[in-house]
């Protein structure tokens, strides 16, 4: 009798035993168990990860090939033709150079890092439109740490990247600047008013510097670097440059400023994970 | 059964691994189609009751691993959506593309404003307005065109059948 009741509303049973576990997790958000579950399912997922990250890597290089190999064609006889032109010589001076100052500017970066840095690449996206959140190969195996701060390497200029928010094995999860829950000190780098940098998530193109005093003269282009407030950021990393001015509700001691990151998150592909700075005593150990 | 049920399996692997990477390079603008509420919304029509909530609370789970959003988030969103909609299943006419795409963008927006629900009760504030006009919408219109693609192919490798053709 028992039996056959739970058989007739199995779909039903089956539906609350879902949600009570998700609405568990949900409660139990800041519990210890739930970042220990989540790191240990990244620990296993990553390595997958990796394998079809670089399979995707591989199939895209191939159409980029043939792309390629369709303007290399065309390239080439473009060049022929003006090879006769230039008698030769001229052109292929150019690309050695292009080809030397790309690798003198990679080498320039390296040496300009004065912290302890790793170096690591991206392997994976955060899937949601709404977070921006992202995995790296580095883990708590290469010594990284929770709340270490990311920093990359574009154009000419360093800027930050965010923070390093879980770590499992063998990859990191980074919560960038530009994301929903974070927050950075900031300060105007050349007025020296300090503020808080919040992140307006992926949809956005800018995040806002607010609690700046409402009576400091700000210009579009300035620059905002980190405060080093907080203890996480190192003072003086590049943030990015005001876009504009937020207006703010009940704003009576403070406006908000809108600051167009210095890194263009959408072209990043590799990260270096500051290892130590003059303060480390805020870094954790992953779980 | 068993071999449908490793290609389910599998196909979860690929879904939720290709949305983190393989995806993220179809973004317009900043949106990109959800394929792992596609899959869910195509297992919901085509499957029964405890293979939907079983796939939309493992593919949930698995998706809620993967990002920054609280654990059981979308294992419980995803849940919600496989049982009602195989639940409604029998009232959609999904055989002909249209109704694909209105099913799918209306999907996607009731699915979309039940987790924004969630992450501004257990998570943090919502700014609806933003959400609903640049995420929310963009997010249906794109996954309703992505499902005119993605629907015959799901179809192709689970059920051996052509594009678009009636049973």
């Amino acid at each position: 009798m028992f039996l056959s009741f739970l058989y007739q509303y199995r779909q039903y049973l089956v539906l609350g035993v879902y949600v009570l576990i998700s609405v568990a997790f949900m409660i139990a958000k800041s519990d210890r168990v739930n970042v220990n579950l989540k790191s240990a399912a990244i620990s296993l997922i990553s390595p997958l990860q990796k394998v079809v990250n670089n399979v995707s890597e591989a199939s895209e290089n191939f159409w980029n090939s043939i792309e390629e190999l369709k303007k290399v064609k065309k390239e080439l006889v473009r060049s022929r033709e003006e090879l006769e032109k230039l008698k030769g010589a001229n052109i292929e001076i150019e690309e050695l150079k292009k080809e030397n100052e790309r690798l003198k500017f990679t080498l320039e970066n390296q040496k300009k890092i004065e912290f302890q840095t790793a170096y690591a690449e991206i392997i994976a996206k955060d899937p949601s439109n709404y977070y921006s959140s992202f995995i790296i190969n580095k883990g708590k195996s290469q010594g990284i740490k929770i709340n270490m701060p990311v920093i990359a390497y574009q154009g000419n200029q360093k800027g930050l990247v965010g923070k390093i928010i879980e770590v499992s094995a063998g990859s990191s999860k980074v919560l960038p600047v530009t994301g929903v829950g974070s927050f950075v000190g900031a300060m105007m780098a050349d007025l020296r008013y300090t503020g808080i940098i919040k992140g307006m998530g992926k949809t956005s193109d800018h995040v806002v510097l607010e609690y700046i005093n409402k009576d400091a003269t700000i210009n579009f282009g300035d620059l905002v670097v980190t405060s080093g407030q907080g203890g996480i950021f190192p003072k003086g990393i590049k943030i990015g440059i005001v876009l504009g001015f937020q207006k703010v509700k009940y704003g009576l001691f403070y406006k908000d400023i809108k600051v167009k990151p210095i890194i263009d998150f959408s072209q990043l592909e590799d990260v270096y994970v500051i290892f130590k700075q003059s303060e480390e005593t805020f870094y954790q150990e992953g779980d | 059964m068993k071999k449908k049920i490793t290609i389910i399996l599998v196909l979860i692997l690929v879904i939720v691994l290709q949305s983190s990477n393989v995806i993220d390079r179809l973004k317009i603008g900043n949106i990109k189609p959800n394929l792992i509420m596609l899959f869910i919304i195509y297992i919901s029509l085509t499957t029964n009751i405890l293979t939907s909530e079983t796939t939309g609370f493992f593919v949930g789970f698995l998706e809620d691993i993967l990002s920054q959003s609280l654990i059981g988030v979308n294992a419980l969103t995803k849940t919600l959506l496989a049982f009602f909609l195989n639940h409604f299943k029998t009232r959609l006419f999904t055989e002909k593309i249209i109704s694909v795409f209105f099913v799918v963008f209306l999907t996607t927006i009731v699915t979309k404003l039940f987790y924004f629900l969630l992450i501004l009760l257990f998570v943090n504030k919502v700014n609806f307005y933003h959400a609903i006009l640049k995420i929310i919408i963009p997010e249906a219109f794109y996954n309703a065109l992505f499902s005119i693609v993605v629907f015959p192919l799901f179809r192709l490798i689970l059920e051996r059948k052509r594009l678009w053709q009636k049973p």
